[in-house]
């Protein structure tokens, strides 16, 4: 729970420290919301767009969503040694998913807001509130995508600005692929 | 005399009035962190503060984008943000 805490209000420490077990309930979390969380919840309260819960595709997705996780790992592992890191594949694996906290919480929350879209929709009470959030997860993530190049990769400078623009082309062209052809609502990245 | 069991049991009591090793390098850390700042210049120090509070950055400057967002289109606006994530 202290390292939990940690990853959360003092990355930096978090990253060096690289709690494994954290980062992996992280993961689990991430994937778990796309491929467990949205059927069911779409499965009981949707209106428009009912689905039935098949456990072929639950497994599916989630074992889709640790594979694309690992997947971009050793992307970001190729990358950032063209730009000079030197820290190892399993470094990445086992480490990145400290930076996983926004993306927990974006994927826990989207299922909700696709389900019970006609509550947010035109209310600006609610629009105001998930803007705020969905834009906090977004800068959040950029932080520690930042933190996480500079401290765990370290690269800086240059190296740094390089890395994080071919990786940031990676993660929309990530993002894409897997929200349109693997079924997972978040990237898991 | 130090293999004495009630020597080693009440030399425990000893050792807790002292700081634990968590606790200097705290007292360490604190010292360091306030002898950097007052000499790193200023594009380090937000830099650090980005970096030491990120969710809180992150949530701050998220609001003020929304604000600011929200009195310029209104419901255009919101309704945009919650087609990106509701996705419809």
């Amino acid at each position: 729970m202290n390292s939990f805490i940690k990853a959360i209000n003092n990355p930096k420490e978090a990253l060096l420290e690289g709690n494994k077990t954290i980062a992996w309930t992280l993961v689990l979390i991430t994937v778990l919301s796309s491929s467990l969380l949205a059927p069911v919840i779409s499965h009981y309260f949707s209106i428009a767009h009912r689905t039935e819960i098949s456990i072929s595709h639950i497994i599916l997705v989630t074992i889709y969503g640790i594979a694309s996780y690992v997947a971009f790992c050793v992307f970001m592992w190729a990358i950032c040694k063209l730009f000079g890191s030197k820290a190892t594949l399993d470094t990445y694996i086992q480490i990145w998913g400290l930076t996983l906290v926004p993306t927990a919480l974006c994927a826990l929350i989207v299922p909700f807001t696709e389900t019970f879209f006609y509550i947010f929709w035109n209310n600006s009470i609610w629009g105001i509130a998930m803007s705020i959030i969905f834009f906090t997860i977004l800068i959040w993530k950029f932080i520690l995508y930042v933190l996480f190049l500079n401290k765990v990769c370290e690269l800086s400078k240059w190296r740094l600005l390089g890395a994080m623009v071919i990786i940031g082309i990676g993660i929309v062209v990530f993002a894409c692929f897997e929200c349109r052809y693997l079924g997972i609502l978040v990237p898991i990245i | 005399m130090k293999t004495d069991p009630f020597y080693k049991v009440f030399s425990t009591l000893e050792n807790t009035e002292g700081a634990t090793d968590e606790q200097k390098k705290r007292m360490l850390n604190r010292i360091l962190s306030k002898e950097n700042s007052a000499e790193r210049p200023l594009l380090q120090r937000i830099e650090d503060l980005i970096f030491n509070n990120p969710w809180q950055t992150a949530l701050s400057l998220s609001i003020a984008q929304t604000v600011v967002l929200t009195v310029c289109y209104g419901a255009n606006y919101t309704n945009f943000v919650l087609n990106l994530i509701g996705g419809r």
